[in-house]
């Protein structure tokens, strides 16, 4: 079994008079770990307790086997962290503030300007490179504060809220971006609320709710708890239909007029077929579709507060 | 991105410092204000240093001697460009940061709230001690090689003098600018506060009758004199005091507002 780069055990954190965090108990192991969450789960708080910028009252947090907060500096220095709120360091271009963040991470004053140019080259980024930062668009700005945690080459990359701003096409670029560099071997923490992303980037998931750990494991299995769905699409298809497939036991998902969502097991398939003839419906299509992170978190958060 | 991985430990507190420093002199040489102050502050040299010579000239002429010695009454004049330098450099230094939203940016990297205080407080401390201490070491270099009645001694007096007025004058209005830029988001309320500090404040206190320095100005001026003109120890102590609480405003109010802005 790989050891955990990420054990958290019992940690809880305050702020405020809030309990953002509620006795996290986690280990992941994975090459990149997707920390999902809706808005206000604790996400970036757990994010700040990694860094040592917020202090955590009770528990122990390692990352890295280092100590945290003992050892946040060490982290620091092996972390590259692109953080939602913060912008870019301002007063210059993308060369300044990506060679900069080098020169902030120990990199020699040279090295830091000649790994900036790769990085942005890497990302991308042409000769805009050279433009004030505060003329950048927001793609542009998230590449470059992609290239900032990226410039000392990290073994961990921390990314949070990486694509909210982004217009399809610069989000799809930099999903890429970061499965690239998970298959180069950097070490990703996704911290997103947009669970597609997760999905795309991600083995292994830490779901927070309200400061909760909710999962805890590989995607996959958050993905397999439950089958396929069918979804059947014809003349006839409404309320009624819906009504005798559940007296007859049968789980739909959901209905509307021409269209039924329901468990792809195979009895629940013999009794809508059955059903469908007996009430003569034309079945125009049947296709199975398999659930979504969304919706396998979102059913995993409901089944928590009940 | 392809490049092999380097062995990452933090790095030294004295790396990040200058670091920090170097870019905000670099950033600051690109701004034109900045530049046109710079120009300014060497002006009063090019000027003392001619009138120097010509008072040189003079005294050989007339066979007489003027008694004049240029280097305090530089120093005296030399305050202003510095102090108006020292204003342009250090109040839009954490303002710029915070108005950006960058502290936490800072705070994702290996350093501790101090190694930005200390980082931003040094960038506008070394140009202004320096554009203070090394015109003014000129200008005792040429009073040492022109006049005949300045020896090695006094020489080397003055040096020390003069180190003494630059590095605390510079603390002071170092401090009085990073401090009053960490308690605002713009550049120019914080350049209104420390206007304020440095000439609203010393006003009032005149006003209520009382001869204190309270602001970096007024004890700048009465170092000049304690150490050029009428030496006093009680008016000494006051001076550095009130540039050493100026100096310790530009360390304590960054160094409490990154660990209140440092965090997610």
């Amino acid at each position: 079994m790989a050891i955990p780069w990420l054990d958290i055990k019992g940690l809880s954190l305050d702020r405020g008079n809030r309990r953002v965090l509620n006795g996290i108990n986690a280990q992941l192991s994975g090459r990149s770990v997707g920390l999902v969450g809706a808005n206000g789960a604790g996400k970036t708080t757990l994010i700040g307790a990694m860094l040592g910028v917020l202090h955590f009252h009770s528990g122990s947090l390692r990352v890295l086997d280092i100590d945290i907060p003992r050892g946040a500096l060490q982290l620091r220095a092996r972390a590259g962290v692109m953080a939602e709120q913060a912008g870019v360091f301002p007063g210059g271009s993308a060369v300044d503030a990506v060679s900069f963040a080098g020169t902030l991470n120990g990199l020699p004053y040279r090295e830091a300007l000649r790994r900036a140019h790769r990085t942005l080259d890497a990302l991308g980024v042409g000769e805009e490179r050279y433009r004030s930062t505060s003329e950048y668009s927001t793609g542009m700005r998230q590449k470059c504060k992609l290239a900032m945690s990226l410039v000392h080459d990290p073994e961990l990359l921390i990314l949070d809220e990486p694509t909210v701003g982004l217009d399809p096409g610069t989000r799809k670029q930099l999903l890429e971006l970061i499965v690239e560099l998970r298959d180069r071997g950097v070490r990703i923490l996704l911290s997103t609320h947009i669970m597609q992303d997760a999905e795309v980037a991600c083995d292994e998931m830490l779901l927070l709710d309200t400061g909760r750990v909710s999962f805890c494991g590989p995607t996959t299995s958050l993905l397999g708890r439950k089958e396929e769905l069918l979804i059947a699409r014809g003349n006839g298809i409404g309320d009624d239909f819906a009504a005798k497939l559940r007296a007859q036991d049968v789980a739909v998902e959901h209905v509307e007029s021409g269209r039924i969502v329901l468990g792809s097991d195979r009895e629940a398939v013999r009794k809508f077929w059955a059903l469908a003839a007996q009430e003569s419906i034309v079945v125009r299509s049947l296709n199975t579709q398999s659930r979504s992170l969304e919706e396998a978190v979102i059913e995993l958060m409901e089944a928590d507060h009940v | 991105m392809s490049e092999p991985r380097r062995q990452l430990a933090p790095p030294s507190s004295l790396h990040i410092v200058k670091t920090l420093a170097w870019r905000e002199l670099r950033l600051a040489s690109r701004r034109k204000l900045v530049r046109a102050l710079f120009v300014m502050s060497l002006v009063p040299l090019a000027i003392f240093a001619a009138i120097l010579v010509v008072s040189v000239v003079s005294e050989q002429a007339l066979h007489a001697e003027l008694d004049w010695d240029p280097v305090q009454e530089f120093l005296g004049v030399q305050l202003f460009p510095v102090a108006l330098l020292a204003l342009g450099l250090g109040t839009p230094i954490i303002a710029r940061d915070r108005a950006e939203d960058v502290l936490y940016l800072y705070a994702t990297r290996p350093l501790l709230p101090w190694h930005y205080t200390v980082g931003k407080v040094l960038a506008v401390w070394l140009p202004c001690a320096a554009l203070l201490f090394l015109p003014a070491l000129i200008m005792a270099g040429l009073r040492l090689g022109i006049l005949a009645r300045v020896d090695t001694w006094n020489f080397a007096r003055m040096l020390l003098q003069t180190a003494a007025v630059s590095a605390l004058f510079a603390l002071g209005y170092a401090g009085l600018t990073v401090g009053a830029s960490a308690l605002t988001k713009r550049a120019r309320w914080s350049l209104m506060l420390a206007l304020g500090v440095d000439i609203v404040l010393p006003a009032f206190v005149l006003g209520a009758g009382l001869g204190y320095p309270v602001s970096p100005s007024n004890a700048g001026s009465d170092l000049l004199y304690v150490f050029f003109e009428d030496f006093e120890a009680r008016r000494l102590m006051v001076a550095v005091g009130v540039l050493l609480f100026y100096g310790a405003l530009g360390f304590i109010i960054p160094t409490w507002r990154m660990s209140q802005e440092m965090t997610p």
